[in-house]
């Protein structure tokens, strides 16, 4: 198979990444400096990794939209892509704001409803999960457009909760 | 009093197993009891007889008095554990399964009464003459009257639940503005975890370290203090290390605790395990804050210094049975460290982060316990609470029970969640905790330790790694024929985990 050129994302680094196959093993050019790996994908999510006489065990994990890395109790999450596609812009500072909840679990109190004018920071909707009580806040000041959950509903990790615009 | 034979345990997760592995070393049958969520928990597989108890949500489960107790008349159990949380300081559960003539392994209902009400026990322990905290008696519903007795203890306060423990319904008020909202969130968690919307306020004290007396009590008077353990790294009020003994406790601050921890439980007729738990200022000062009338979470970092297991020992004493030793034979040898390992991201505010666990690898090797309730392909419920481990280290003393806490878990590996290991393991190598300068902010005041260190060669390695899977991915989908999947592949870096993507 021919070279993959791949721009990885990792912690605030941007790094050019090539990767190709040599006599069974991988080298893998991360900003230039050759790594020579010897991989072994081994049980579950586990790989040996041998590189210059150094023996490195990790986990590789894709989960969502990066690959999570895990090595001793450290672990890093590592983004890739084509190269030359640009950093997704965050638009968020102005337009509309979708407040999600990160985590999965039952709301339980809608603190306000369509038209509200609310602050940056002002907690919308409270969601409960694993018996904690979290209040999901706006991250921008303006006025409710949408609530899009009602007490008592089970909502998904991600769930849209309201819109602020 | 009857032999116990047959041991219903009133709980799940870890703990459920824990008290199943003490039965079945005791040769004591082992009864477990699930909900619809909990059907391929764990402690469902471990025990000997397992009985459905209904839905997910606690109070049709592992909160349901009446089920739980048909289940134990029906399967012929003599007695109930109840582990921790749920049913365990729950003075109706006790008196019901007295009435129904099951032993309740645990305190007796008059005296979990006595210490529930944080109130009562207050004054209880103010005429037996151990220190308290200042605070208040149950609170009015109005918040502009609590404002005013917020005031009059001086901010900071702590607004506690009357009937509660392991820090739900607990919120610390910085000024007046903050009432009306916590209060109101307070009420709310502390009706949905105890049934008891009952509030109070206590003075905080700034900065200071946890510190807890382990006792066993018996039915014939005698109470044995197990020396100390400090649980002050915590957050959200909720312990995460904990450590036996403490590093701020010498032989006589420790004689003068179980002094104190046993007038505290000898003051409310108690009997079997109970931890008396104090504050201690930055002066040394001690005040009690509350006696739980349960086995606690950390209860092992004491089984290993003190070599007694403390849930036989409940188990003997709750069926007539005597503590194993005498005060003047406990021993504290080495130091033991307990990290409690909780599905919720530090980085996102401890984030609850309930997932399937894709693989797992419990580390073992010299000093090493893991007590969970977990297995590769276990998807934790997001119904319950977020611990789903606790890995103790044993040292010969406190040096040597770090590193070997640091070095297990290097090698602890969970995959598919989010927990909270990193943070552990950074916790282990800070120089604040290695010279043991602890106290209940401790995480607050060294944020640094919630996110990962930059590590440039960690960047490396996890880039190369990345980069290989990555790698292998693209080559396996070649190989199994570009057409199927030629849509699909036409930009490499779509891998399949798109249920996740965002944009």
């Amino acid at each position: 198979m021919a070279p993959v050129k791949i721009t990885a994302e990792v912690g605030t680094r941007t790094i050019e990444v090539t990767v190709e196959r040599e006599n069974g093993r991988y080298v893998v050019e991360v900003d230039g400096h050759r790594h020579d790996v010897d991989a072994r994908k081994l049980e579950g999510d586990f790989y040996s990794l041998l590189t210059a006489g150094r023996s490195y065990e990790v986990t590789v994990e894709c989960r969502g939209d990066a690959y999570h890395v895990r090595h001793g109790a450290a672990e890093q999450a590592v983004r890739l892509s084509d190269p030359g596609r640009k950093a997704r812009a965050n638009t968020r500072a102005s337009g509309p704001e979708r407040v999600v909840t990160l985590m999965p679990g039952k709301v339980v109190r809608v603190l306000v409803g369509p038209g509200d004018a609310v602050v940056a920071g002002q907690g919308l909707v409270v969601v409960e999960a694993m018996k904690m009580e979290n209040e999901i806040a706006t991250g921008r000041a303006g006025r409710v457009r949408s609530v899009d959950v009602r007490p008592g509903q089970n909502v998904e990790g991600g769930a849209l909760l309201a819109v602020v615009e | 009093m009857r032999p116990i034979g047959k041991i219903l345990v009133a709980n799940r997760g870890e703990i459920a197993v824990r008290v199943i592995r003490a039965c079945h070393e005791m040769g004591i049958r082992s009864v477990a009891v699930y909900s619809d969520a909990d059907r391929d928990a764990l402690h469902v597989r471990f025990a000997h007889e397992a009985y459905a108890l209904g839905p997910p949500d606690p109070a049709s489960s592992y909160l349901n008095i009446e089920r739980i107790l048909d289940v134990a008349r029906t399967c012929g159990a003599e007695a109930i554990h109840p582990g921790y949380g749920f049913l365990a300081e729950n003075a109706r559960f006790a008196r019901a399964c007295r009435d129904a003539g099951v032993t309740f392994i645990g305190p007796s209902p008059e005296a979990m009464d006595a210490v529930g009400d944080k109130v009562r026990a207050r004054e209880q322990m103010i005429s037996a003459g151990v220190p308290v905290i200042p605070g208040t008696s149950p609170l009015p519903e109005d918040p502009a009257a609590v404002a005013t007795l917020a005031a009059e203890i001086g901010y900071p306060v702590l607004i506690k639940a009357a009937a509660g423990g392991g820090g739900k319904g607990m919120r610390v008020a910085h000024g007046a503005g903050d009432l009306p909202s916590l209060l109101a969130q307070a009420r709310g968690e502390a009706r949905s975890a105890f049934g008891d919307p009952t509030l109070f306020l206590e003075k905080r004290i700034v900065r200071p370290r946890h510190i807890e007396v382990q006792v066993l009590a018996d039915a014939y008077g005698a109470v044995v203090a197990l020396g100390e353990r400090e649980c002050s790294i915590q957050r959200r009020h909720q312990k995460l290390v904990e450590e036996s003994p403490s590093p701020a406790v010498d032989a006589d601050v420790r004689a003068h605790l179980q002094d104190l921890a046993t007038r505290a439980v000898r003051a409310v007729s108690y009997e079997n395990a109970g931890t008396v738990e104090f504050l201690r200022d930055a002066d040394g000062r001690f005040y009690f804050i509350e006696v739980n009338a349960r086995l606690q979470v950390e209860h092992p970092v004491t089984e290993m210094v003190t070599g007694i297991d403390l849930v036989r020992s409940m188990i003997e004493i709750a069926g007539g049975g005597r503590i194993p030793v005498a005060q003047d034979e406990v021993e504290l040898r080495g130091h033991a460290i307990e990290c409690r390992i909780v599905a919720e991201d530090p980085v996102r505010n401890f984030l609850p982060s309930p997932g399937t666990i894709r693989g797992l690898r419990v580390p073992s090797g010299p000093g090493i316990r893991y007590d969970d309730g977990t297995y590769a392909g276990w998807t934790v419920p997001i119904h319950y609470d977020p611990m789903i481990a606790k890995l103790i280290a044993w040292g010969r003393n406190r040096r040597e029970a770090i590193s070997r806490m640091a070095r297990a878990l290097d090698e602890l590996r969970i995959d598919g969640l989010t927990t909270c290991v990193p943070m552990h393991r950074k916790v282990m190598a800070s120089e604040a905790f290695v010279r043991g300068d602890l106290h209940t902010e401790f995480l607050e005041q060294h944020p640094e330790l919630l996110v990962p260190a930059a590590d440039p060669w960690l960047d490396e390695i996890a880039v190369v790694a990345a980069a290989v899977a990555h790698f292998r991915r693209i080559e396996a989908r070649s190989a199994a024929g570009a057409d199927s999947s030629a849509p699909r592949d036409r930009s490499t870096w779509r891998w399949d985990g798109r249920a996740g993507w965002r944009r």
